[in-house]
Parts: structure tokens; C-alpha cells; sequence
């Protein structure tokens, strides 16, 4: 029980989300209408080989639901017909998902069917070998995990809408914008305040807004868009590593109490390079212009900063729910998610005017990060309520089991948690991370702290192998691909390989 | 429309799953030395009871009072709800459990998933049927026959009393009362009377289903009584009805209104949907009667094949209705605080929900507010000290009958989630005459129960508060009626 909540927390929960949102954005990729044909095909592949990948490594996060949370012991079918049925069904499934963009049928209607059925399945599978209870027990676990996640990214949204109604977002980008910087001296601004601030933020959060901040400072430089957003991904990917608050991995590998909070920050000069040298190539590739400002209504609205300041009393409550009460972070989201409404009510009677998220123009709206975000959000919702289910059910036909029996046995520390970080490029970070906690590999803590590093970092070499590169791909439309991002992967790989090495050289003596 | 109780209507109304905590025998089985079966201790006496009471009052006010406050009723138990869990744990965790406060919150929220889930999939099934127009082109039938009034009044009733076991109360309430108030117009006496009967039919009719009402689905999930034993509720029901019917049918005037000039269409897809959501309700019910799983998975494979379908209606349709998908699960349940600016791209119909859309929210959040609250008071072991003092002091039927009034005054799915928690020992019969007297003691008063609400909202100044006063006595004759004709009927189930 204990494992599920230290899973749930803050970050891990938006990360994955937007994770399991990505091909909706790489849809918004492709809206500007140059690049359409070039990118269509390579971001499908991508999408494809990367949803494929992921079959197997999404596979494990209800390992950790299913082994912490209960008595309850599945059933080995993995070698009976009704085992080899839900294989089948959640590789039919899975194929219409990564066939979403040609059949244009969202992801959550195959994933949904072929969750439930799995369960249908699987209950059948149970009731034959007469036992009544136990597909129940662990079908209501999936239930309870999706619920903790549906209630907590419930409120996380209808947080960052509300700071976005306030005008937070817009008037942070204008005041970066009168300060009359240019191009390169904001390219180094925003990296840099994206590497510091996302050691204690959510990676896709920062990642998000930062790159809003980017486009509204050039929207028609390309080149600086392009190179800014790879910044901005590499940064905010890099920046979390070192501390176990900026990213979900690193969380996770805290709070299993495998590494001391101290001994993460010896990954911090690793970290610094891997976004540095990166950084420093591409920073020679866009010409050097004055930053627009944008004239519009973008003044905070009364109440913006109280809302920002119930956000974050909400995230730190949260932690405080999970690890000194021992309650589910969710229920702390949902307080401060009634604290919020009861505030919005405050407003009301004071008679200040709710203003429509639209943004003032239109051409705001192509920018707007929390359109894509609200376009896709129930699709998302419902596409990860199959995931869990499908998952899950596999889980109770025992064939997770298995899986990890086959990783345990053929890769050695070194060799996997490098391979991780490749791995980590394909699929999303957290899966990774539930995976690797979930087989409880013995390693020393050098090796600990190396899977910490890779599974972050590594997930900076595609754009699709980050929450914040998916994000930024979605924000970014059409100018930020996973083409324009493939083509600096060389620069990217060579602070991937500068890291593990500094890290080998650094941290292997001392730990 | 008010959203008073909007919320408490819907929820009264809709299907749902629920599994109540510590309870199911499942359940038990993963219970862990420190969940103990009742999973509370002892606290009523220490002063962070007194105040997780005390906050817990103050919430309940609030909600009351929603109407005056114009503060939606999901506010304040959201925030209720996380400070008394705060309490809660600190109060265990101090008496030398720290993992029961966790373990029964994470229990608490995992009754709520399936209820959303459950109420999601009802409410999408709901909204697609609109949307494909089965609701207008049955109002617009009835409104074009030129019926007289009085056969509109019985028809209304009769309808309402069919429809609300498979769908829930409120829609069923809305849509009746759309086709009374076409038909009747400036007929006041006729409407406030016709209304009334509607109100009371819809309630008595999802009495005896566990899909017409969210308090019978909770008896059910609870797996307390077997799904079709409910069924023996359903002579109760129709005399809770039919008393008070007829009484209010001396004063239907006589007449015949001028046909009305409308009409409507079924698009493409309506009567397959409408199909699918009956066997999505016999997927529920069998998921749990043979396959033993929660009802929620019948539900959700009904929902996948839902949304299976609409993509093969929308590729047969060519992208002209683009509002079909936009209807399904995604607007019909859009975020509150999200400006859903399809809503003008929306076919050009009646639609009642669209003022619902913003109060299911409410209702989903209240609801959440809810579980908490009890769960946690429970936890700190009020929820016994009642059950003591109402079940073990007046006896099982007196309690019963007592919950029956209080669903009038009060919310009446807290009232249920709290006896349910309470797990009184009772036999079947008492089981099934709480159910009927949650379900139908709600008619007694226009604000007991979700469709009254709704109504209210809907005759706005001819079906009010006093109106349905006025009439009281003819539905508490109904009430104390099923109460006596279920002891007589089923006389056998309370031994």
C-alpha cells in the first residue's frame, strides 16, 4: 500500500498523463502546413515504435499496485487460452492506438474495450478455476490507482486553467519581453531559469511554460524557436536529475529509500553538462534579433497570485498528506482544489469577472498550451483508465510476472541502467523508473544513482522520450518536431555519453 | 436553473456502483490485521471528534444554505472533507495506527472511483441519446397527439414511473415535465398538479431498480441483497404512486390543448445506442451476478463499444456531425470552469442537460465531499454511536421509517452512505424497506429528492415549494402505504 502512495505523487502523475497524451500532441504537430508532409511520416513511425516499445515497459507500474496493495495473488495463465485471448486482444487494442492518426479514432475508445474485456476475461478465467474473489480484489486495485490518479491531475488542471484565466502566463512572458533582452541573451535566460527552477518543479510544468514564453518572445524566428526548445527540453530533463523533487524518477528513487536526499546532488555537475554542451551547439545556430512585445490585455487579474500561492500550498500539502499522515496526496489535492473553488466563490461576490480562457486575439490561441491540454484531457483520461485496466488484467493473468522475470535475468546493473537511458528516449521516463523499482535489482549506490541519471537524461535524446518534450512538441506546433529535434540528437547523445562518464569518474570512488 | 440539490437529484437518480467500505466480504479478505472490519476506533469522546464534527456541521450548513450563498455545494464539503481526513489521521496515527487512516481514505476513494465511473458511463449513455434526439422525438410525439389533459397527466405519470428504473429520476423528471409544460401551458393548476405526479412517479420508480436510483445501487453494490430481490419492491412503489395520483387527479382539469406544431427526428445510430445502453445495464448486472466483479466493468465495456460505435457512425456520417463525438463523455461532461465553446456548434435541440452540464460537476464533486466526510467520521466511530442509538434504541423498522423522513429534509445519499456504513443488523425485508423509504421519502418535499429540484427549476414559479406543500399529505398517504403493503407483500423476508 505504502509503494502505491510514494508512486502517487505530484509530478509523476502529470508526467504520465502527458505521457499517455503524447500522440494527441504529436497530432498538433502537424498543423502548420509546410513540414506537414516531411514530419507526418517520421513522427508516425516514431509514434509507432514508441508506442510498440512501450507495450512492454507501461506494463510494470501496476506491478507495484498489485504487489504492495494486497494479499491477493494472481493466477499463473499465461500459458491457458484465456491468457492467450487477452494477449491477443490487448495487442489488437494497442495497434489501433498507434494507428490513431491514420484511422483518426482516438486512443481511448480501442483501449478502453479491450481493458474492460481483458477483465471480462480474466473474471471468466478466475471463476473457472473457481476462485470468486480474487479477480474482484485486484480489478477494484486498478480502480482505486486510476481513481488516485483521475482526482489528483483532476485538480492539478483545473489549477494551472485558473492561473492561466488569471493571466499569469501571459504576463510573465511580457515582462521577460520589456526587459528589452535579446535573442541569445533570452535563449540563456530561459535554460538556465528552466535547468534551476525544474530542480523543484515538475519538468513538464516548467517545460510548458517556458516554451510559451519563448514563442511569445519571437514567433517568427524559427530557428530560434527550434533551438530554444530543445534548450528548454534538455534543461528541464537535466535540471531534475540531482534532486529528488524535480523529477518523478528521482522521487521515486527517494522515496524507496534507496539513496540518501544528499546523495542525489552528487549528480549534479553530470547533470549541468548534459544540458551545457547541448546548450552551448545550439546557441550558435539561430540568428541573434530583438524580442517582440506583445500589446495585449496580459495584466494579472485580481487574484492571480493567490492562486499560484494556493498552488503551491497544495503541491507541498499533498507531500505533507502522503508522507506524514499517510493519506492518499490525492485527497490533499482535492482540499486545495475546494480551497481554490471556495476563493473563485470570494471573487465572485467581490464581483471581479471570470474571463474566459480564449486570450484576448486569436492569434493567441495557437499558442494557448491549456487548448491542447483541455482538447485532449478526456480522451487522455479515458485512454489511461484503459491502460490501467489492460495492464492490470495482464497483470492478473501473471504475465507481468514473467516480464520481469525475462529483465531481471538477462541484463546486468551497468549494462541496463545505460540501456535505460536509451530505452528512456523511446518511452516515457515513469514507466521506466516503476519498472526498475519494481524488479528491485541489487545494486550498489552508484549504480542506483546512474539509473536516476540515465532515465532522466536519456529521455532528453528523442523529443518523444520526455513529457516535456512531448508537451513542448504540442506547444511549439509544427516548428518544434521530432525531426527538428532528431537533428541535434548527435549534440545531445554527446552530453548523455559526457554525463555518465563525468558521473563514473566522479561519484564511482566515493559511494 | 437552481442548482440546489441539482446535485443531489442527479446523483439521487443516476445508477451507480458502490462498494462500501470494510463491508463486502472481498473485501475482508484483503483487510490487513490493522483494517479491522469495522476499521474505526474509538474517538467520538476526544476533542478532535467534537471538532471534525463540528466542521462537518459547519460544511452541511453551508450546503444547505446553498441557495442563498449562491456557493455551490461541492465547495464546501471538498475542503470539509480534506480537513477532517487531517484530523482523522492525526487523531489514529496519535492512538497507534498510522496505516488505518491511509488504508480507509484509500478505501473511501476507491468507492468514489467506481461510483464516478459508474455515474460517467450512465451519464454518456444519457447524453448520446439526446444527442441522437430520442428524448425530443418522444416529447414531440407526445406533444403532437392532442391528448387531453388528463390523459397527458396519466400518461406522464405512467412514463415517468417506466423510464426512471432505467434511467435515472432527473432525466426522466425534466424530460416529462418539458412535454407538461407544452402541453398544459398557462394551465397552472393543471401543471403544478401534473408536476407533482411526475416528481413522485419518478422517485417511486427508481425505488425498486438499482439503476433508477443511486441510493438502490448502493444497497445493491454493497452486495447486501442479490439484484433481483428488489424487484419485490415494485408493488410498494406503484401504490406509492397511485395514492397520491389519484388523489391529485380530482383537481386535473378537463380539456383538450390544440395539438402542437413540431417536429423531430431520431438521427442515424439512435435506436442502436439506445439499445446498447440496455445491454451495457445487462453487462452490469451480469459482471457482477456471475462473473462476481464490481458492476463498473460492465459498465465501462458498455462504454468502449459506445464510443467504438460513434467512430463507425461518424466515418459513416462524413465529418457533418462532428458533435456527435464532441457529445460523448468529452462536452457531456466537460470540466467545470471550462468554457465548452462547442456548445453553439451543438444540433439546435431542446436539450435539458445543457443547464445540467455544470451541476454534474457539482454533484460528482459533492459526492466525493461526501464519502470523505462520513468515511472519516465513521472512522472515528460516530457512524456507530448513531447506529446504536437509532437501530439498537428504536428498532429496525422505526429507523427505517425515520430515514424515509429525514431523505426528505436532507440529502438522501448521505443518509444511505451513512446507514450502509453502519451496517446495522437487519434482515432483508428491513434492507428493502430502507431502500423504498430513501427512495420514495424524498417525494414529501419538493427539495427531498433530485427531480423535485429539477422541476422546480424547470416550472419556475408554478411547481414551487408550497405548491408541492400543499399536497404533502396525499404523498405521505402513498408513503405510509408502501410502507404497510411492503410488510404485507413480503411479509416472508422478515424473519
Amino acid at each position: 500500500m505504502s509503494v502505491v502512495r510514494n508512486l502517487i505523487s505530484v509530478t509523476p502523475i502529470i508526467c504520465h498523463t502527458m505521457f499517455i497524451g503524447n500522440s494527441a500532441f504529436l497530432g498538433y504537430c502537424q498543423v502548420l502546413p509546410f513540414q506537414v508532409r516531411s514530419s507526418h511520416l517520421h513522427v508516425n513511425m516514431s509514434s509507432l515504435i514508441h508506442r510498440i516499445v512501450s507495450i512492454l515497459l507501461l506494463s510494470v507500474i501496476p506491478i507495484s499496485v498489485l504487489a504492495s496493495g494486497n494479499e491477493a495473488h494472481p493466477i499463473d495463465f499465461t500459458r491457458d487460452w484465456t491468457g492467450l485471448i487477452c494477449l491477443v486482444i490487448f495487442v489488437i487494442g494497442y495497434l489501433l492506438v498507434a494507428g490513431e492518426e491514420p484511422l483518426s479514432m482516438k486512443k481511448s475508445k480501442p483501449m478502453l474495450v479491450a481493458g474492460s474485456l481483458i477483465w471480462v476475461i480474466a473474471a471468466i478465467a478466475y471463476n473457472l478455476h473457481g476462485d470468486k474473489h480474487t479477480a474482484e480484489i485486484l480489478f477494484r486495485s486498478n480502480i482505486e490507482y486510476y481513481t488516485e490518479l483521475f482526482l489528483f491531475l483532476l485538480a492539478a488542471m483545473t489549477f494551472v486553467n485558473a492561473m492561466s484565466e488569471r493571466g499569469l502566463f501571459a504576463s510573465l512572458q511580457n515582462w521577460l519581453a520589456e526587459k528589452s533582452y535579446s535573442l541569445r541573451q533570452i535563449y540563456w535566460i530561459i535554460g538556465l531559469l528552466t535547468f534551476l527552477i525544474s530542480t523543484f518543479v515538475a519538468n513538464l510544468a516548467i517545460a510548458l511554460l517556458m516554451v510559451t514564453i519563448l514563442v511569445g518572445v519571437s514567433s517568427e524566428n524559427r530557428k530560434f524557436i527550434v533551438a530554444g526548445s530543445i534548450n528548454i527540453v534538455v534543461a528541464a530533463n537535466a535540471g531534475g536529475v540531482f534532486t529528488p523533487f524535480g523529477d518523478i524518477t528521482s522521487l521515486m528513487v527517494w522515496q524507496q529509500g534507496l539513496l540518501e536526499f544528499k546523495e542525489f546532488l552528487s549528480l549534479g555537475i553530470p547533470a549541468l553538462v548534459s544540458w551545457l554542451i547541448p546548450a552551448i551547439v545550439l546557441s550558435f545556430t539561430f540568428d541573434d534579433g530583438k524580442a517582440e512585445i506583445r500589446r495585449d490585455n496580459s495584466q494579472l487579474r485580481e487574484g492571480a497570485w493567490v492562486v499560484v500561492l494556493l498552488f503551491a500550498l497544495t503541491l507541498v500539502g499533498s507531500v505533507w498528506f502522503e508522507s506524514y499522515l499517510h493519506l492518499p496526496a490525492a485527497i490533499g489535492m482535492m482540499t486545495g482544489l475546494g480551497v481554490l473553488k471556495l476563493y473563485g466563490y470570494r471573487l465572485k461576490r467581490k464581483g471581479v469577472p471570470h474571463v474566459p480562457n480564449k486570450g484576448p486575439a486569436d492569434q493567441e490561441k495557437q499558442f494557448d498550451i491549456f487548448r491542447s491540454l483541455e482538447r485532449s484531457e478526456w480522451d487522455t483520461l479515458m485512454f489511461l483508465l484503459g491502460i490501467v485496466l489492460s495492464i492490470g488484467g495482464l497483470a492478473a493473468m501473471g504475465y507481468l510476472l514473467l516480464t520481469s522475470e525475462f529483465l531481471y535475468g538477462v541484463l546486468g546493473p551497468t549494462a541496463a541502467n545505460t540501456l535505460m537511458g536509451l530505452v528512456s528516449a523511446f518511452i516515457e521516463n515513469v514507466p521506466l523508473m516503476f519498472s526498475v523499482l519494481g524488479m528491485q535489482p541489487t545494486m550498489d549506490h552508484s549504480q542506483w544513482l546512474l539509473v536516476t541519471l540515465t532515465a532522466s537524461v536519456g529521455g532528453s535524446l528523442l523529443s518523444i522520450g520526455s513529457a516535456a518534450g512531448v508537451a513542448v512538441m504540442g506547444q511549439a506546433q509544427g516548428v518544434y518536431t521530432f525531426m527538428s529535434h532528431l537533428r541535434w540528437t548527435w549534440v545531445i547523445a554527446l552530453g548523455y555519453a559526457a554525463s555518465i562518464g563525468l558521473h563514473f569518474v566522479m561519484n564511482t570512488g566515493s559511494l | 436553473m437552481s442548482t440546489n440539490n441539482t446535485a443531489r437529484s442527479l446523483l439521487a437518480n443516476m445508477p451507480t456502483s458502490r462498494i462500501i467500505k470494510s463491508v463486502l466480504p472481498s473485501l475482508l479478505l484483503l483487510a490487513s490485521p490493522a483494517y479491522s472490519s469495522t476499521g474505526t476506533v474509538s474517538l467520538t469522546n476526544h476533542w478532535i471528534g467534537y471538532l471534525c464534527l463540528a466542521i462537518f456541521v459547519c460544511a452541511y450548513a453551508l450546503v444547505i444554505a446553498e441557495e442563498t450563498l449562491h456557493l455551490r455545494k461541492s465547495k464546501p464539503m471538498m475542503v470539509a472533507a480534506g480537513v477532517i481526513w487531517i484530523l482523522v489521521a492525526i487523531a489514529v496515527s496519535n492512538h497507534g495506527d498510522p496505516e488505518l487512516a491511509g488504508q480507509t481514505a484509500t478505501h473511501n476513494l476507491m468507492e468514489y472511483g467506481e461510483l464516478f465511473l459508474f455515474l460517467l458511463v450512465a451519464m454518456t449513455y444519457i447524453n448520446a441519446m439526446d444527442e441522437r434526439g430520442v428524448f425530443e422525438a418522444l416529447r414531440v410525439w407526445l406533444v403532437t397527439q392532442g391528448f387531453s389533459l388528463r390523459t397527458i397527466y396519466w400518461i406522464t405519470g405512467v412514463l415517468a414511473f417506466v423510464i426512471s428504473p432505467i434511467a435515472d429520476n432527473l432525466t426522466t423528471a425534466l424530460l416529462m415535465a418539458t412535454v407538461v409544460m407544452a402541453v398544459g401551458g398557462s394551465n397552472k393548476a393543471f401543471v403544478t398538479v401534473a408536476c407533482i405526479n411526475i416528481v413522485v412517479a419518478a422517485n417511486a420508480g427508481g425505488a425498486f431498480s438499482p439503476f433508477g436510483d443511486i441510493t438502490t445501487l448502493m444497497v445493491w453494490q454493497k452486495g447486501i441483497l442479490p439484484f433481483q430481490t428488489f424487484f419485490k419492491l415494485f408493488i410498494p412503489s406503484v401504490i406509492n404512486w397511485l395514492i397520491p395520483a389519484v388523489i391529485m387527479f380530482s383537481v386535473v382539469p378537463k380539456g383538450k390543448p390544440q395539438a402542437k406544431d413540431d417536429s423531430a427526428e431520431l438521427l442515424p445510430g439512435a435506436i442502436i445506442i439506445t439499445g446498447m445502453f440496455l445491454l451495457t445495464i445487462a453487462m452490469a448486472v451480469s459482471s457482477h451476478n456471475f462473473l462476481h466483479m464490481p458492476p463498473v466493468l460492465g459498465m465501462l465495456l458498455g462504454l468502449g463499444f459506445l464510443k467504438i460505435y460513434a467512430y463507425f457512425l461518424q466515418q459513416k456520417e462524413g465529418r457533418l456531425s462532428s458533435s456527435l463525438n464532441a457529445n460523448m463523455a468529452e462536452q457531456a461532461l466537460g470540466m467545470e470552469g471550462y468554457d465548452s465553446s462547442d456548445q453553439s456548434a451543438k444540433l439546435p435541440s431542446f436539450n435539458i442537460f445543457k443547464s445540467l452540464e455544470r451541476a454534474e460537476w457539482d454533484t460528482l464533486m459533492f459526492f466525493y465531499g461526501i464519502i470523505l466526510c462520513v468515511g472519516g467520521l465513521g472512522t472515528l466511530g460516530y457512524l456507530q454511536l448513531v447506529s446504536t442509538a437509532m437501530y439498537g434504541g428504536l428498532g429496525a423498522t422505526w429507523a427505517n421509517v425515520i430515514v424515509g423522513f429525514l431523505s426528505a429534509l436532507i440529502d438522501n445519499i448521505p443518509v444511505m452512505f451513512a446507514v450502509i456504513s453502519m451496517l446495522p443488523d437487519m434482515n432483508d425485508g428491513q434492507w428493502l424497506l430502507v431502500t423504498l423509504t430513501a427512495g420514495v421519502g424524498g417525494s414529501m418535499l419538493s427539495i427531498g429528492s433530485a427531480a423535485g429540484v429539477a422541476v422546480m427549476g424547470q416550472a419556475r414559479g408554478t411547481y414551487t415549494f408550497f405548491a408541492h406543500l400543499k399536497w404533502s399529505w396525499a404523498i405521505f398517504l402513498g408513503y405510509a402505504a408502501s410502507i404497510g403493503a411492503h410488510f404485507w407483500v413480503n411479509s416472508a423476508m422478515f424473519s
